[in-house]
């Protein structure tokens, strides 16, 4: 159970972490044209490509005792930050930006920048226009990029495998636990992991499609 | 009220300049003009504060002096603080909340009281439409909406960007009604632009001009209406090939017709003409009475005469069905490219256009000075004050 509830709590606080920071980088994206806005987007989007693996290394040389993790680490009197949680974390926003970005910056660019200017010009400032306007609008948008994100990094293996090492109750996640145990040909316990991994994603997806149903209908999105 | 436009904005290659000061006497209606794609949308959106221009934006009301913008002192009024409202062209009422909601959103953040709310209500005829989802309305009543929702956040500066150009006729002509009592009715200045000149016609008190060269776009002086539609060096001049007069000493008579003096010349308006004619410019307002009376109580109207509904004759005619002739002087005579001749008539101190073809104009043997008798067909009915 160790490994569920690790699993889910880097799940939850990548996503939190990653809504956080996607929310100003795809309203950027979806509102301005600039030189080289292809490149900022197509390194958002190497996750997407790149094998887990080769994401992994790399990150394990940044999070390493010479990479700036190290550097990091050291504020705390740690040697690296791979093989722990922060690391893991660490490494989750980065694979899964691509996912929550993306929906974001279409929701936004669907929205456009006018009920925000609309609302300045009937008096709401920045944040209560945000708060009123925007996100409201946008909650469809937050639905898909919040889940997309949340169960990307539920089924994350080659980047945790690569950093994170296979530490129980520190970066043991379920999905290396499966593997683990198929390895150790325990069938019986990989089946009843995999089934909770199944049903987890499967019910988020559906609810993704129900949303997104929806908000075609009232014209939200 | 005065605004002070002393700024400059660029944009890549686009550039828009103005240096000039916008005064409302009282509140009162002001055009800006100019084709489409010239900077219309760049320089309310400066005015609003949604744009970043350098120089100096003002407002002055009251021994009051505001700045917006200052660039020099580094200052920069954001958006929401300026007491100016935008009504856009594509009404952009927010799809999320009904219409009730819609209109709720700017009151909560103004001062209006629930005066104003009932008030507003029931002159733009919205309380059927509370309730409503925004998706479920047609143009014109989302355009209505729209400017229920501008005047309750209570602006003191009201700007409407090209708010019929997406209408068909109909609302358009249903809006417009609104729109026209904007300025009595709330005691709204307002700031209106379109690249329509019908609407210039039916709505201008006073014209600002957008002229550009080289991709600079300049903002000029503004100047009446009446003024510009007789400078022949204006590009105005024939373009709307419609004449302005200013009617005074208006009377309800008991037979119905609206007695007015041109000068010293009576001119009897029977409503029902003045309606059915006036479609093209003004609008149904037999169907508001209300609204017609206002007008006439305040004494003085503006007469909309398109040139093709005026015709020439030599004499008064006194077998025609044609109610009105204004004697006057022709005091310009023009080709149009048309083929056609505009004839501009000195009636007393104001001036009346006429289109009359080439064949006519041989017959009747035209020459500058000589007085002609002008037959007018159709009047379209405007406010004025």
């Amino acid at each position: 159970m160790d490994a569920l509830l690790l699993t889910l709590k880097l799940a939850f606080f990548s996503t939190v972490i990653l809504i956080i920071i996607a929310t100003p980088l795809a309203w950027f994206l979806a509102h301005n044209t600039f030189k080289g806005k292809f490149l900022l987007e197509a390194i958002i989007a190497l996750p997407l490509v790149l094998p887990p693996t080769v994401l992994g290394f790399y990150l394990l040389i940044a999070l390493g005792p010479n990479g700036p993790g190290g550097f990091i680490a050291q504020l705390w009197g740690d040697r690296t930050l791979a093989f722990s949680f922060s690391g893991l974390l660490i490494g989750s926003v980065i694979y899964s930006l691509p996912f929550v970005v993306q929906p974001l910056q279409n929701g936004f660019s669907l929205i456009g920048k006018k009920p925000l200017e609309v609302a300045y010009t009937l008096n709401a400032s920045f944040k209560d226009a945000w708060r009123t306007i925007i996100f409201p609008l946008a909650k469809p948008a937050y639905i898909s990029a919040a889940t997309l994100g949340f169960a990307h990094t539920l089924g994350e293996f080659g980047v945790v495998l690569m950093i994170g090492g296979n530490i129980p109750g520190e970066t043991q996640v379920i999905s290396i636990k499966i593997f683990e145990q198929v390895e150790a040909l325990q069938y019986q316990d990989a089946h009843v992991l995999s089934a909770i991994l199944l049903g987890l994603s499967f019910l988020m997806l559906t609810a993704i499609y129900a949303t997104r149903k929806s908000a075609n209908k009232t014209g939200m999105l | 009220m005065n605004l002070e436009l002393t700024f400059s904005l660029k944009k890549g290659r686009f550039q828009l300049n103005a240096n000039t000061q916008i005064h409302w006497q009282q509140p009162s209606t002001h055009v800006i003009f100019g084709k489409s794609g010239i900077g219309k949308s760049h320089l309310l959106r400066c005015i609003c504060g949604l744009e970043n221009p350098t120089g100096v934006i003002s407002w002055h009301e009251d021994h009051n002096h505001v700045h917006w913008l200052d660039s020099e002192r580094r200052m920069n009024m954001a958006c929401h603080l300026r007491p100016v409202t935008m009504v856009f062209q594509d009404n952009q009422l927010f799809s999320h909340l009904n219409v009730e909601e819609n209109l709720r959103f700017a009151f909560d953040r103004a001062t209006a009281n629930e005066h104003d709310w009932q008030h507003c209500i029931d002159a733009l005829k919205l309380r059927d439409l509370l309730s409503h989802q925004v998706q479920q309305l047609s143009g014109g009543q989302a355009q209505r909406v729209a400017l229920a929702r501008a005047i309750l956040s209570k602006p003191k500066l009201l700007i409407l960007d090209e708010p019929l150009a997406s209408l068909d006729w109909q609302s358009k002509q249903d809006v417009m009604d609104y729109i026209k009592r904007l300025n009595h009715e709330w005691q709204l200045p307002v700031l209106y632009v379109t690249h329509d000149i019908h609407e210039v016609l039916t709505l201008a008190d006073q014209v600002i001009m957008l002229h550009d060269k080289n991709a600079m776009t300049q903002v000029q002086t503004p100047r009446p209406l009446i003024d510009i539609l007789q400078d022949e060096n204006h590009p105005f001049y024939g373009l709307g090939k419609s004449s302005i007069l200013i009617a005074h000493n208006t009377q309800h008579q008991q037979d119905g017709l609206l007695h007015c003096q041109v000068g010293e010349q009576l001119m009897r308006l029977p409503i029902a003409q003045i309606s059915d004619k006036g479609a093209s410019l003004s609008s149904k307002e037999h169907t508001h009475p209300t609204n017609l009376k206002t007008v006439a109580e305040e004494n003085k109207l503006r007469l909309c005469i398109a040139a093709n509904d005026v015709s020439l004759a030599l004499s008064e005619a006194k077998d025609s069905s044609i109610v009105n002739t204004l004697q006057g002087k022709v005091s310009r005579i023009e080709q149009t490219t048309s083929g056609q001749y505009l004839i501009q008539l000195k009636v007393d101190d104001q001036y009346l256009l006429s289109e009359i073809s080439a064949y006519s104009f041989k017959r009747l043997n035209i020459e500058m000075w000589q007085p002609l008798f002008a037959q007018i067909k159709g009047v379209a009915l405007q406010r004025c004050r």
